[in-house]
């Protein structure tokens, strides 16, 4: 056995022993207090506050801008469900003023991308 | 060496006479979901031949989209450059399509028409074309439900789908409503198109073993009685079942 099959060899059980390479894409954790979940690549951060409801939206930590965006928030809650429009804000930041989402709503947010229509959907649970 | 021809000679009979029983494809191609730059696309073709499912969409009579529940969603197609993708206002856990492809006769030199045999002096081959495809976004919580427009339709047997691919999975083909036997069941359209299929049962069963840890593409295909004998002789159904197992956490 050569140098060269020693190395192939090596380099073979390398492969078998490594488990697939865990690629980065991005922090999944919440930046503005709020919950987040993944749809892909996409990270959106799902925030209640007294004012309303924010939407921050990233991909793999990049910001993506709101103003790129169309986008809705549907709450179904106690058997209702109801579209809200976002407005986008400053940066990555939409928002739905004065909603308020009940505990134990299912949230689901759609994003579509001005530029091509492709669209985005992140559900929540919220508790 | 005698032996390895023995092998040869041995797998060369095998497949002559798997060619002989396997009835010749007339039009082998299928539709399929798959994700496509994070969109879910509808895919002609057959194997790795993703061919133009753009210039196809007008024979495309249906596309539907049921959330969790499986209520309805408004659901369409929309053409993204190269690729038709799904488009719905809410996330849908199944899309199903459903295609015409007309009518195809094919003459005594081997060459296809896209016409009745009435059209077609000498023909040797006449069919209607049909295609379905029906994709889970996600594991099923309750029975996968049969579409009314889809003449043939393959389903899990159980909402239990197998999550590592090798695992056996058992389905159900459908035609008009009610169990089919004798239905051709692929287990990888795309990876494995030429693989000698599996026939449903009297009860329309088929155990299969899940292809791939990714994407997979199962296809049922069932010729039927013709409903227009002036035209064709009969009808071919290929109807694709897909659904995507999990790799691990990044």
């Amino acid at each position: 056995m050569n140098t060269k099959s020693i190395l192939s060899m090596l380099a073979g059980l390398m492969l078998v022993a490594a488990p697939v390479a865990a690629e980065a894409h991005g922090s999944m954790k919440p930046s503005h207090g709020g919950i987040v979940t993944m749809s892909g690549e996409i990270m959106v951060e799902l925030v209640r506050g007294p004012k309303g409801v924010d939407v921050y939206v990233t991909e793999e930590d990049e910001p993506i801008a709101a103003s790129g965006l169309t986008a809705k928030i549907t709450v179904t809650a106690d058997g209702a469900k109801r579209d809200t429009p976002l407005s986008p804000q400053n940066d990555n930041r939409l928002t739905a003023a004065g909603l308020k989402i009940p505990v134990g709503a299912k949230v689901v947010v759609s994003l579509a991308d001005k530029r091509d229509g492709d669209k985005t959907f992140a559900t929540f649970t919220v508790k | 060496m005698p032996r390895i021809s023995r092998f040869l000679s041995t797998a060369l009979v095998a497949a002559t006479l798997a060619g002989a029983v396997v009835p010749v494809a007339a039009e082998a191609h299928g539709i399929w979901f798959a994700q496509r730059a994070r969109q879910l696309a509808l895919i002609y073709g057959v194997g790795a031949d993703d061919l133009d499912a753009v210039k196809r969409l007008p024979l495309v009579k249906a596309i539907k989209g049921f959330d969790a529940d499986g209520l309805p969603v408004n659901t369409s197609l929309r053409t993204a450059g190269a690729i038709p993708v799904v488009d719905s206002d809410e996330p849908v856990a199944i899309v199903a399509a459903e295609m015409d492809y007309g009518m195809w006769s094919k003459d005594a030199s081997g060459e296809w028409h896209n016409k009745g045999r009435d059209e077609v002096p000498g023909a040797t081959v006449s069919e209607h074309n049909f295609k379905y495809a029906v994709h889970l976004t996600q594991m099923p919580t309750k029975p996968v439900p049969l579409i009314a427009s889809h003449k043939l339709q393959l389903i899990p047997a159980s909402t239990a789908i197998p999550q590592k691919m090798g695992e056996p999975i058992k389905v159900r083909a459908f035609y008009d409503g009610k169990p089919i036997a004798g239905a051709d069941i692929l287990a990888d359209y795309v990876n494995d198109p030429d693989q000698v299929p599996v026939k449903t049962d009297a009860n329309g069963y088929a155990a299969i073993p899940v292809r791939n840890q990714g994407l997979n593409v199962l296809m049922a295909i069932y010729v039927g009685p013709t409903d227009n004998p002036a035209k064709y002789e009969r009808m071919e159904y290929r109807s694709s079942l897909s659904f995507v197992l999990p790799h691990l956490p990044e």
